[in-house]
């Protein structure tokens, strides 16, 4: 009984929502994009999506996702995010559930991958990326091709966003 | 008997009605409640108009967000993997090259 407990919180683990105080960094930051797409809401944005062209390829893709979660934060200064802000957010998503895939640490910026795979088919993607003035964390949880995903930066009509650059979203104080 | 049957019979007595009799009708049937009743329908009617219309175009508007928001973030999603991509193969171009 207690082995089907640990297995359902492993899988509620699993897929929920990275927990992390978003605030305190919403406070500091410039700007932020804050998406949090689940059930009956990404189902209402996949039924938006054409059926026709590029659109319809996305809408293929994401048909089946549980949630897609971003955010990103801007900073106007270094160092407004520590190591053990990372450190927070990477340790919810660990083995075995997770397969940290990427993981790039340079001077200044580091940039994880994980992948969540059920034996047949990716089963979520969580990107973590961190700059000295930007930070992003990326959770995609469901079925999904990453390969897909990683084509959405420009060749499926999206325009293609740079990177170290500010995102084109709101700004905090809008 | 005899005067039971009289009694019926001056019950049953046809009477004129009051010359006022028709135009009172009349004047009833134009009373103002028939019109408000209708008046009430048709409001009722135009609440559930304009109800459905207001759904209609909120959910629209929440699904054109929603669908923003979704487009937005696997924009960064997609961006983020690209990068990583290029640093991944710079590294590895790099490292041949040493």
């Amino acid at each position: 009984m207690s082995k089907l407990v640990c297995f359902f919180v492993l899988i509620s683990q699993a897929d929920a929502q990275i927990q992390f105080n978003w605030d305190k960094l919403a406070a500091k930051s410039v700007e932020k994009v804050d998406v949090s797409l689940e059930g009956p809401v990404l189902a209402l944005a996949t039924m938006f999506l054409s059926d026709k062209g590029d659109e319809s390829k996305i809408k293929n893709m994401v048909r089946g996702l549980k949630g897609v979660y971003v955010k990103s934060f801007t900073f106007d200064k270094d160092g407004q995010y520590t190591e053990a802000d990372l450190a927070e957010i990477r340790a919810q998503v660990k083995a075995p559930e997770w397969s940290r895939i990427v993981d790039m640490q340079e001077k200044h910026e580091s940039s994880a991958i994980y992948l969540k795979y059920d034996g047949k088919q990716t089963q979520g993607v969580v990107v973590v990326s961190a700059e000295p003035r930007e930070l992003t964390v990326v959770q995609i949880i469901g079925p999904i091709d990453p390969s897909m995903l990683s084509d959405l930066g420009g060749n499926l009509g999206i325009p293609r966003m740079h990177m170290g650059s500010k995102p084109k979203t709101t700004k905090k104080d809008d | 008997m005899r005067e039971f049957e009289d009694e019926l019979r001056s019950a049953l007595r046809r009477e004129e009605p009051a010359p006022d009799f028709a135009a009172r009708v009349l004047a009833r049937t134009k009373s103002k409640r028939a019109p408000r009743r209708t008046g009430w329908v048709a409001a009722a009617i135009a609440a559930c108009v304009l109800l459905s219309v207001g759904g209609f175009e909120y959910r629209q508007y929440e699904g054109r967000k929603a669908k923003r928001e979704l487009l937005l973030a696997l924009e960064i999603a997609g961006s983020k993997l690209n990068i990583a991509q290029k640093k991944i193969s710079t590294l590895s171009q790099r490292t041949i090259h040493e």
